[in-house]
């Protein structure tokens, strides 16, 4: 492998480049999803401005806590738009670092 | 790919290899090694090994440092701006009066309870669906486990609220199970990747075993109970590990299903995010999240070679 690869110039990164494109999509869908940091350092708040304010802090909210009453509606459909927000970056970001065979 | 694999030939050589690159060695390294076995090319070795080394431990073990020695430190130490390296006058008292204040012995049998009623739910269940799925084969059986690893694309946290709202009102029954152990044993069962791990493995047992067996006369529970179960104890033990870590380490869902009620049946990380709000100290917050993370850390360290296993069975390898 080594010897294939100095024989041809290229350094062992694209072997690595499958792996490493599909790590940093997981990361970013698992960040997308983020509630724990936010809630538990701004007890529950979202921070100054909302500065630290995330998907599912807003999805807890409108359940549980904006306007008095359980917003299940209001709270599941948030839920679902940020499935598909998640759906399309994802097949957006495979489409954009597909392997491109000349 | 021997990035993650550590089962590869390959990769187990370098990690037993001595640190002087061979000249001929067949590892892939972004450096090739004429440059390497250089003099400049060693020292600057060393000296990239030593860098990355040294911030990736700090990295690392710097936050659990500050987690186990700010809980020793007293009230006005332990909030003081900038934080001090080490407690200057150390309170060990910390500990206890934590663990009394936070009734950290009720938070602590509350986790357990669930974490080991969540396992043995998924025990049962995830076990014998994967079994059924693997080697009974029942009609539409294909579709059923396309339909769970379609589960695995949707986003945790999108199902948070519709859980909620089935376990406040159970369809049918039309039974309220929050605030109950089940709404955290019944969901945890719910658990494609789980089943998926243990097919993909009940797939590998080859069918002669199963057939002999019936021949002889066993029932198909008998089959599961004495042949597939017995040959199936890494998978188990990595499902178990994944099961248990699930539960201790989840916050939103305990918070939303056995948050505020007395006597308390919160979960450890609830409990103390609880307290947190309330007028404890922070010296005693630390030392409560330091005692409610040493169950994890020894149950990591007992289980490091399953865990990572566990990881490396879990699809990420090339």
């Amino acid at each position: 492998m080594r010897a294939c690869s100095s024989a041809s110039g290229t350094s062992p990164i694209p072997q690595t480049r499958l792996i490493l494109i599909l790590l940093l999509m997981l990361q970013i869908v698992a960040t997308m999803q983020m509630f724990v940091e936010s809630w538990v350092l701004t007890n529950g708040g979202g921070g100054v401005g909302d500065n630290t304010e995330s998907v599912v802090m807003l999805i807890y909210q409108y359940a549980f806590e904006l306007s008095g009453s359980s917003n299940y509606n209001s709270a599941s459909a948030l839920g679902v738009i940020l499935m598909l927000v998640l759906a399309v970056f994802s097949g957006g970001f495979l489409w954009v670092t597909r392997e491109r065979r000349a | 790919m021997a990035v993650l694999s550590t089962a590869s030939p390959r990769a187990s050589d370098t990690a037993g290899a001595p640190r002087r690159r061979p000249t001929t060695g067949s590892t892939r390294t972004l450096i090739s090694s004429a440059q390497l076995n250089r003099r400049s090319g060693k020292i600057a070795y060393r000296i990239v090994l030593t860098v990355v080394i040294v911030a990736f431990t700090l990295a690392f073990i710097g936050p659990l440092y500050f987690l186990f020695s700010d809980g020793l430190k007293s009230t006005q130490e332990a909030i003081a701006t900038p934080p001090t390296l080490y407690p200057h006058h150390v309170y060990p008292s910390t500990y206890v009066q934590a663990w009394d204040r936070l009734d950290m012995a009720r938070l602590l049998w509350n986790t357990l309870y669930y974490a080991f009623g969540a396992l043995a739910f998924q025990l049962v269940f995830d076990v014998t669906a994967a079994y059924a799925l693997s080697k009974l084969r029942p009609f539409l059986g294909n579709a059923i486990l396309f339909l769970m690893l379609a589960t695995l694309m949707i986003p945790a946290t999108v199902l948070v609220i519709p859980q909620y709202v089935t376990m406040a009102a159970e369809p049918i029954v039309h039974w309220n199970l929050i605030g109950s152990p089940w709404a955290i044993w019944l969901p945890s069962v719910a658990n494609a990747f789980n089943i998926f791990l243990l097919k993909r493995f009940f797939d590998s047992i080859p069918t002669d075993y199963i057939d002999a067996a019936q021949i002889d006369g066993a029932s198909r529970i008998r089959i599961l109970w004495r042949i597939v179960l017995p040959m199936s104890r890494p998978i188990i033990g990595v499902v178990s590990i994944f099961g248990l870590v699930a539960v201790w380490k989840d916050f939103l869902w305990p918070l939303l299903a056995e948050y505020g009620y007395t006597p308390t049946r919160e979960t450890l990380n609830v409990g103390i995010w609880q307290a947190s709000n309330g007028a404890t100290t922070q010296n005693l917050i630390i030392a409560a999240s330091a005692m409610a993370a040493i169950p994890t850390i020894v149950f990591f360290l007992i289980f490091q070679r399953n865990i990572m296993a566990g990881l490396t069975s879990g699809g990420i390898r090339g």
